[in-house]
């Protein structure tokens, strides 16, 4: 095979030297074309399940009414009229338009201000924590909120939040916070923080691995040295911790950033009711009563399209801004 | 006998691991059993209350074992860690304790505390009656003791044909993945791959761009996998991102192996199978974890993709008795007295945890290898 090639391996790369000749006509080995159907198992899944739906973008441009059910939304999909920009005008000039819009973003950039910055701060306190065995205990508790599915966890705070029987107004009457009972989950004005704060406890732990595991990758000689330099624990945390996470931090800052327009929606979908309507609807909410509700498909997927533009945009502009300011970015 | 406990433990860090979760299991069910035995139940007949004493006693009678267990095996871990300090030459006990530490260490119990708590306020009302319960103040013991809530949700055939939905499409679901995608990544991994920039990079774009929902709500129907079993697996076979993360750990296989495998003269499938897919074990049992965890813990599907009643998972089901209070449909007055839709409910959501718990300590650590393991590439 490789006769005529010399070849080097340089950090697992394998180069060839550019002085000789590569030999062109390499016959195709049985095994080449035994990789090549194992490698297009994934092109052919691909070309179902990512790019056909991508094709399926162009409904986006057909007249509604054609539509209407599945079967038609399928066919005309391909064949049928087109209605130019249409649907995005309707859903710009929509009323609920800036609701939905301030929805979106205003809970994604509270969970980029508060839930984002959380599991560093909680890395870094772990990190400081002196008892092995508590840390792991600690973790090993933190963890276990991830495990369990939306429905349970929500169903465990629709109980904890509950008018009557629910344990944090009881507490906060007894405490003599509040006077009496706050309905937290009929009106919509709490809508936000327990998104925030279910969140935060679901994900606080399991976000922080990948900073503990970031920590623990600093070499310890770097701390004795700022110990015998006369360094107390904010200066460690200040100048080595957080300048060596920093990279890490970058990479998931930026696909925070892309993901700015994706509320989760099984999350969302478990606390939204009648009553909070006006706070908790958001795009991907949006879309699905639309789509699927509704079978209005070509708007929904107009929706759809303007929800991953923005997206991309997000993520291109994110991704420039942090290689200006730090010199890092993801590609 | 003696034999057993004199093992290394270390090297049998399973057995141990099991060992103990039982022995913990029996100590709370012999506790749980004594508090039963020992309030007034509502509702309970006379079987039920035989049942409980005979339970009793042998939880009794295996508490002592279990204590055994317990006291054997905290005596071998203090040992190994003793050991552990020595050689690493770092006692905690030396160091100095300062207001920072305790304050620390506080707040990170509260914050245990929160995440716990919720799980342990639902197990309470769940044994709670449904009336009592709505009272409100049941918040660290039952107040008016009863199995009436998991009586009705057991005997619910819904619930159990939800739970075996869900547990077929998390066995099937998890295995045919991870052999696909490892399929797919041993072949990536590969540097003599003919094509393989353009066949990576068709991968990586798909990370980037998506069709969203109704595109792919329309693929899905079209081919025929709208309200079918096989909308569970299908689609979820493969993953990208899983895909990088199994393939970085192959290219880190030596390659000696696969040059002596290819003078034996082994085709390329059948060095995969036979020896990249056993070297690989821990980021494959990492990516089976977060495979099967988002299987088991899925809803959106079933609520989006079928519209039969037979393809219902357990999230779903417990969605709906969260939701709305079906599960009470049908009732008398006197049984609406004993059971609520809310405790009912919480039962079901009990029922629910109870596999993920026991699993969980098993699987911890490999979750922490493992996102070690992809963070490295990352």
């Amino acid at each position: 095979m490789s006769e005529n090639v010399t070849v080097k391996r340089i950090n697992g790369e394998i180069l060839t030297d550019p002085s000789i000749k590569l030999n062109k006509r390499r016959t195709w080995t049985k095994n080449d074309w035994i990789l090549l159907l194992m490698a297009s198992l994934s092109i052919v899944f691909l070309a179902v399940f990512a790019y056909a739906p991508l094709y399926g973008l162009i409904l986006a441009f057909k007249k509604d009414h054609e539509t209407k059910n599945i079967l038609s939304a399928i066919v005309y999909g391909s064949w049928g009229s087109y209605g130019g920009l249409e649907q995005f005008r309707t859903f710009l000039t929509d009323p609920e338009f800036g609701n939905i819009m301030a929805n979106t973003l205003g809970l994604n950039i509270l969970q980029l201000m508060i839930n984002f910055p959380a599991p560093i701060v909680f890395a870094i306190l772990m990190s400081e924590l002196i008892s092995d065995k508590f840390k792991k205990t600690v973790q090993t508790i933190t963890f276990f909120p991830h495990f369990i599915s939306w429905v349970i966890f929500g169903g465990l705070f629709l109980s904890l939040l509950d008018y009557d029987t629910g344990i944090v107004n009881t507490l906060f009457v007894k405490v003599g916070l509040i006077k009496e009972p706050v309905d937290i989950l009929g009106g919509e004005d709490y809508f936000w923080p327990i998104i925030i704060i279910t969140s935060l406890l679901k994900g606080l732990g399991w976000g922080s691995i990948i900073y503990v595991a970031a920590i623990s990758g600093i070499p310890s000689e770097l701390y004795e040295a700022a110990k015998i330099d006369g360094a107390n624990r904010w200066h460690k945390i200040r100048y080595i911790t957080v300048p060596s996470i920093a990279p890490t931090i970058t990479l998931f800052f930026i696909l925070s950033i892309s993901g700015l327009l994706n509320n989760g929606i099984d999350h969302i979908w478990v606390f939204q009711n009648a009553n909070n309507i006006g706070r908790s609807e958001v795009l991907d909410t949006f879309i699905y009563k639309y789509g699927l509700g509704m079978s209005n498909y070509a708007y929904a997927t107009a929706v759809g399209l303007f929800k991953s533009v923005i997206s991309v945009i997000l993520l291109v502009s994110g991704n420039f801004v942090c290689k200006k300011l730090s010199g890092r970015g993801i590609y | 006998m003696l034999k057993i406990f004199d093992i290394k433990a270390k090297s049998f860090p399973v057995t141990r691991k099991i060992i103990l979760w039982a022995s913990g299991i029996i100590l709370f069910l012999a506790i749980f059993f004594t508090y039963v035995t020992n309030v007034t139940i509502d509702a309970a007949s006379d079987e039920l209350l035989a049942t409980l004493k005979v339970l009793f006693w042998i939880f009794i009678c295996l508490a002592p074992f279990a204590v055994a267990a317990i006291v054997i095996f905290i005596i071998l871990r203090e040992k190994e860690l003793a050991d552990y300090y020595k050689v690493r030459n770092k006692s905690t006990l030396g160091k100095k304790v300062r207001l920072f530490d305790v304050l620390n260490m506080l707040w990170m119990a509260i914050f245990c505390v929160m995440c716990v708590y919720p799980i342990i306020y639902v197990l309470i009302g769940s044994f709670n009656q449904g009336a009592d319960y709505a009272r409100g103040g049941v918040y660290l013991i039952p107040r008016l003791f009863t199995f009436e809530n998991y009586r009705v949700v057991l005997e619910k055939s819904e619930m159990w044909h939800s739970y075996l939905v869900t547990i077929g499409r998390t066995a099937l679901g998890t295995v045919s993945a991870l052999v696909f995608t490892s399929i797919v990544a041993y072949a990536i991994s590969r540097p003599n791959l003919k094509f393989k920039g353009v066949i990576y990079w068709i991968n990586l774009l798909t990370m980037f761009f998506s069709g969203g929902l109704i595109p792919y709500f329309l693929v899905i129907t079209a081919i025929g996998l709208y309200d079918n079993f096989f909308v569970y697996i299908i689609p979820a076979l493969y993953s990208v991102y899983n895909m990088i993360v199994i393939s970085s750990f192959f290219k880190s296989v030596s390659n000696e192996l696969h040059e002596a495998a290819l003078v034996d003269g082994a085709s390329e499938f059948r060095i995969w199978w036979q020896i990249y897919m056993p070297l690989s074990k821990p980021v494959l049992a990492t990516v089976a974890l977060w495979l099967a965890i988002g299987h088991w813990n899925s809803y959106f599907d079933t609520m989006i993709y079928t519209s039969s009643k037979d393809l219902h998972t357990l999230q779903y089901f417990l969605l709906q008795a969260i939701q709305s209070s079906t599960m009470t449909e049908g009732m008398t007055e006197t049984m609406l007295q004993r059971v609520s839709a809310k405790t009912i409910s919480l039962a079901a959501i009990i029922i629910s945890i109870i596999p993920v718990l026991f699993f969980f300590p098993f699987v911890r650590k490999n979750f922490q290898s493992g996102i070690m393991i992809g963070s490295l590439k990352g």
